[in-house]
């Protein structure tokens, strides 16, 4: 037996009130001096045993009122009781999945071309119990896809109203986050009235969601459930129809990558589509590159059976803006919500970046700032073709000044043996107010000048001498915190740079801003540091970009490592713009808005338009969402896009194909103590049959009027009554006849 | 018949109370109070003037015929010296020779006797218990115990029988007699009576049929016996005593004095009753458990009082102590005068 209340329960130890009144009262007596003792002697002996009875049982109820009164209000609760009319009201919390594999379509039996959704299914089971559920019931859905959403509801009808909006959603949400959802549910279900309490966990049991260690987690589920002060029962509904006919063929599109990830205007990118085959036969599937509302290009893919294919569409972007992207199969399959994905690719104008090089040579790519150029222009500079990131201009040493400053994003400076105490102050203002900045040594550097420039100096740096490195052979490679990520291939050829000579660089440790060391020598010395100065960033480099120091240039890692050194310390957009469902889209506005916005209408998927006041100094928040797809934000002309999606493994794992056997699911259920049922009647029958438990209030407070009563009758029959009292007077007042007769 | 009021009248009751004294000294019958001994004397402890007003005015009748020495208003069966002439006997032998009617003789030459009827005066014993039961006064009888209210109504009576020219004695006991005042019928002696009353006090046990037993061996003559008892105690004894006590010529009036407490037991929370009668008796009781049980246990006692009275014969008074005691003797004794 538990208690609602348990608290409350505490109260029933005052059952010792009464008890210490009659022992403080059976210590006080009066004392009377009596003459009439014969008629006391004779009724004590006939009177004490019985009515000593009666004054203890009296003592007996009067304690039990205390008693009943405490117990009655803990709402004491029997779990064994079975409750053959399943009439008490109960309270469900129903544990919905709503992941991508939800929306798999089955042929209802007996009624070929009514094609469900799995998740319609769901809702209409769902449906059906809400409409069942005793009088009094309270009930709630928990969506349980990543992030997990609670809807509560007064009522159970209103509930299934709601429900309905899920038979028209076109999203869906993330994977089926199990133990999330059922804390959600027993938090829910811990506020509730009701003494019976259930989670109902309705999905359909994908083998992919459901095999890898959800025996352990239903299991510490089903402990964390029956652990509460009102254990919560627990069972499965299956959503899949168990006679319909499930399409075997299915196409899925499970990934979108494109080469290179960042693009500018006109610049050439390779999309590449990941397709999946999950028939038994080969397929030829036409397949269609959408730009926004227009059609780009269509090709067809033959994909064998039970394998993957990969399609490749070469596309330029022709504006700068956010561009959105749209990958689908044109094919009817079971599930038409995983052959089509939305992308939102990210299109800026190339950056501007100033290469200030202390040491230029004449003859070509003899200076570092040719190298420099060269990894940051390849199109330009080798095809003639637009489509760079970048766009570059070298300076001398002291050919730049303060305007130059503020028509860039990004400064490079090549072996600059020092700078002018203006220069220095330029520099200095340039990368607080967030510009980028690449420092690169090399032989020509005054290392004494330098070190006294406060940007060195209170960032926490002491350049040393530049000196050859002995042994020379030797790589570079990531430390702990790297600035930005290499693919492997870079890392690869990061391993065969050999470097000839280089400054070393080492970090006061006591300094307030502490720099990052992104990439080291084998040596552990640094090779790359990060450092943030005000709002921008700064990247050290200890040795030079030509082929006096080392191999570097040559190597293929060389472009790409230059190109993510700028776009990181410039802060250049991603090429996609989309984070995993639940997370935040921020909005880092210096960039992708112009500063006079205040204002932004955002709408996120399966929600309605927002205005959001924002900021234009710092990053937005622009809000989150729990459904694949593509949200917006206006503010006049501006159009920003952005995508919530899957991670590309959740993805993959939701569109594996197989389900739970039915004996797999049983053995689940069974190690996690709870029933499996195929439709919304079995459940009903079931949960009609069997009740978790009972509460025994009612009969309390019964038990409580019941004393009451008791002690009124006993404390009756222990007082005097008036009217007997009077009796024994009446011969005292005798009549003159009876006088009479005396006589 | 006569009148007590009309062969001799009653004194004035006002006279015996101080302030009145001095207006109506020569009509002072129970003179023998001094004018000091009137703040001492028992008498005003007592009795209250209200009191004396209201029993003066009333006569005390005997149902039968007490054989008296003195004259009096209360008729005799016995035929004596006196002025009523009753009949004419035949002379026998042995009769007096002064009593023979000589003129009838001398018209009728048989000798006759003149008979008169007697007048005699009644003998009253007031038998006061002073046992320790007899000291219990309850919340309403206005402080007054059993006992006060039993020497108040003595007083009354040894009162009224003094100023009807009877005599009165006095016999107080607890297990045994105490004391014994031969019955006179002087106005002195009323006094003596009540300074005896005044000095007592009650304790320990009562033995009704006991003392009942004594008293036959005192009162020899005939008269009336006046019982004020509370009657706790062996019933049965009390009425063998008593049946011998009638059979000795005696009339017998039962003042049973009660608490209103002792007859409806109003008593609720828990109580030590302590014995008044034996100081090691005690008892620690709920008294609402026992009520029931004591009603019915002293309900049987007084029916068993009831029934024993009207066998013998026996004037039962149950009196109660928040009843005023001469309204009490008032009515008995007007409902006695009717009889």
């Amino acid at each position: 037996m538990t208690f609602l209340n348990a608290l409350l329960a505490f109260g029933a130890t005052a059952f010792s009130v009464p008890l210490i009144i009659h022992l403080l009262n059976r210590s006080k007596y009066l004392t009377i001096d009596w003459g009439a003792m014969q008629f006391l002697d004779s009724s004590v002996k006939v009177n004490s045993r019985r009515i000593q009875w009666k004054q203890v049982l009296l003592l007996l109820i009067r304690c039990l009122i205390p008693v009943l009164l405490a117990l009655a209000m803990a709402r004491p609760l029997i779990q064994s009781w079975k409750d053959t009319a399943g009439s008490t009201p109960m309270s469900l919390a129903i544990l919905l999945d709503d992941s991508l594999s939800m929306q798999s379509v089955h042929e209802t039996q007996g009624r070929v071309g009514e094609n469900r959704t799995r998740l319609q299914q769901a809702v209409m089971q769902i449906q059906k119990i809400l409409e069942e559920l005793p009088g009094g019931s309270d009930a709630a859905i928990i969506l349980g896809g990543k992030p997990v959403q609670l809807w509560a509801e007064h009522q159970p009808s209103e509930l299934a109203q709601r429900l309905v909006s899920l038979n028209d959603r076109i999203e869906s949400a993330g994977r089926l986050d199990l133990s999330e959802g059922a804390r959600e549910a027993a938090n829910w279900l811990d506020k509730s009235s009701n003494p019976r309490r259930h989670l109902l966990v309705v999905s359909d049991f994908q083998a992919s969601e459901w095999k890898p260690a959800v025996q352990d987690l239903s299991r510490d589920i089903a402990n964390q459930l029956s652990g509460r002060s009102v254990p919560i029962a627990w069972s499965f509904l299956n959503a899949v129809p168990a006679a319909g006919q499930s399409r075997e063929a299915n196409i899925s599109i499970q990934s979108v990558e494109t080469i290179p990830s960042q693009v500018a205007p006109q610049g050439k990118l390779t999309i590449i589509a990941s397709l999946q085959n999950d028939s038994q036969e080969p397929i030829v599937v036409p397949l269609v590159l959408m730009d926004g509302l227009d059609e780009v290009q269509r090709q067809s893919v033959s994909i064998a059976g039970n394998s993957t294919s990969t399609a490749r569409f070469v596309w330029s972007p022709t504006k700068a803006e956010d561009t959105l992207l749209k990958i689908f199969a044109d094919h009817d399959d079971s599930n038409p919500k995983d052959h089509s994905i939305a992308k939102v690719l990210r299109v800026r104008e190339p950056a501007k970046i100033l290469i200030i090089d202390g040491d230029r040579k004449r003859e070509a790519m003899q200076s570092e700032s040719d190298f420099v150029r060269l990894a940051l222009t390849p199109f330009s500079l080798l095809r003639g073709e637009p489509g760079d990131l970048f766009t570059t201009s070298v300076v001398d040493a002291g050919g730049w000044n303060e305007a130059m400053l503020k028509e860039v994003q990004g400064v490079i400076c090549c072996n600059l043996a020092d700078l002018n105490p203006d220069q220095r102050k330029w520099l200095r203002a340039f990368v607080e107010r967030g510009g980028g900045l690449l420092f690169s040594l090399g032989d020509k550097v005054q290392v004494d000048k330098l070190n006294a420039w406060e940007s060195v100096a209170d960032g926490g740096l002491r350049i040393g001498n530049y000196a050859a490195r002995t042994p020379w052979e030797g790589s570079i490679k990531p430390t702990a915190s790297p600035a930005f990520e290499l693919s492997k291939a870079s890392l690869d050829s990061l391993n065969s740079v050999r470097f000839v000579a280089r400054n070393t660089l080492k970090i006061d440790e006591s300094s307030k801003v502490s720099p990052v060391v992104s990439l080291a020598y084998e040596d552990d010395h640094p090779f790359l540091i990060s450092l943030p100065i005000g709002a921008g960033r700064c990247f050290w480099m200890t040795s030079g970009c030509d082929e006096g120091d080392s191999n570097l240039p040559s190597l293929p890692v060389f472009l790409p490592l230059i190109q993510r050194m700028m776009t990181t310390t410039i802060r250049w957009p991603a090429g996609w713009s989309e984070t995993p469902l639940g997370e935040p889209w921020i909005e880092n506005n210096n960039i992708s808005l112009k500063p006079e916005v205040k204002k932004l209408s955002v709408q996120l998927p399966g929600a309605t338009t927002q205005e959001l006041a924002i900021d234009p100094s710092k990053p937005v928040e622009l809000g989150t969402a729990r459904l694949e797809g593509v949200a917006q934000a206006m503010a006049g002309d501006v159009r920003l896009y952005h995508g919530f999606s899957n991670s590309p493994i959740d993805r993959k794992q939701e569109l594996a194909r197989p389900l739970l056997a039915p004996e797999e699911l049983e053995s689940i259920a069974k190690s996690a103590s709870a029933s499996v049922h195929s439709d919304a009647n079995r459940w009903l029958d079931k949960e009609r049959s069997n009740s978790s438990g009972k509460e025994l209030w009612t009969w309390f407070w019964l038990g409580l009027l019941a004393m009451f009563f008791a002690e009124m009758f006993l404390q009756q029959s222990l007082s005097p009554r008036t009217a007997k009292t009077m009796a024994p007077s009446a011969p005292m007042n005798a009549s003159p006849s009876s006088k009479r007769g005396a006589a | 018949m006569l009148s007590w009021g009309d062969a001799q009248p009653f004194p004035n009751p006002t006279c015996l109370y101080p302030p009145f004294r001095s207006a109506c000294e020569p009509e002072l019958h129970v003179g023998t109070l001094s004018r000091a001994s009137v703040s001492s004397n028992p008498l005003f402890r007592w009795l209250k003037p209200a009191d004396i007003e209201r029993v003066s005015a009333l006569q005390l009748l005997a149902r039968d015929v007490v054989e008296g020495v003195t004259g009096g208003i209360h008729r005799s069966r016995h035929i004596g010296a006196s002025v009523d002439f009753k009949e004419h006997r035949p002379y026998v032998h042995g009769d007096e020779i002064r009593s023979i009617d000589w003129k009838l003789f001398g018209k009728t030459d048989r000798l006759y006797i003149r008979q008169y009827e007697d007048e005699t005066n009644v003998r009253g014993t007031l038998v006061v218990d002073q046992s320790g039961s007899m000291n219990y006064s309850g919340s309403r009888s206005n402080q007054m115990t059993k006992h006060d209210y039993a020497i108040r109504l003595a007083s009354c009576l040894a009162y009224l029988f003094v100023s009807q020219q009877d005599s009165v004695g006095l016999v107080t006991f607890d297990t045994t007699i105490r004391k014994h005042i031969p019955p006179r019928s002087r106005p002195n002696h009323l006094r003596v009576c009540l300074e005896t009353l005044a000095d007592s006090e009650c304790k320990g046990e009562t033995e009704l049929g006991g003392v009942l037993h004594q008293l036959l061996s005192i009162c020899r003559k005939r008269g009336f016996v006046i019982l004020l008892s509370d009657c706790f105690g062996n019933a049965e004894s009390l009425f063998k005593s008593l049946s011998m006590l009638r059979a000795n010529y005696q009339e017998v009036l039962l003042f049973q004095i009660i608490d209103d407490d002792e007859v409806d037991f109003p008593f609720q929370n828990r109580t030590m009753f302590r014995s008044l009668e034996l100081r090691e008796q005690q008892m620690l009781v709920d008294p609402l458990s026992l009520r029931q049980t004591y009603l019915a246990n002293f309900n049987n006692h007084q029916e068993a009082i009831r029934s024993g009275c009207k066998q013998n014969r026996i004037d039962w008074i149950p009196v109660r102590t928040s009843e005023s005691f001469s309204s009490v003797l008032a009515t008995y004794i007007s409902h006695r005068g009717q009889a």
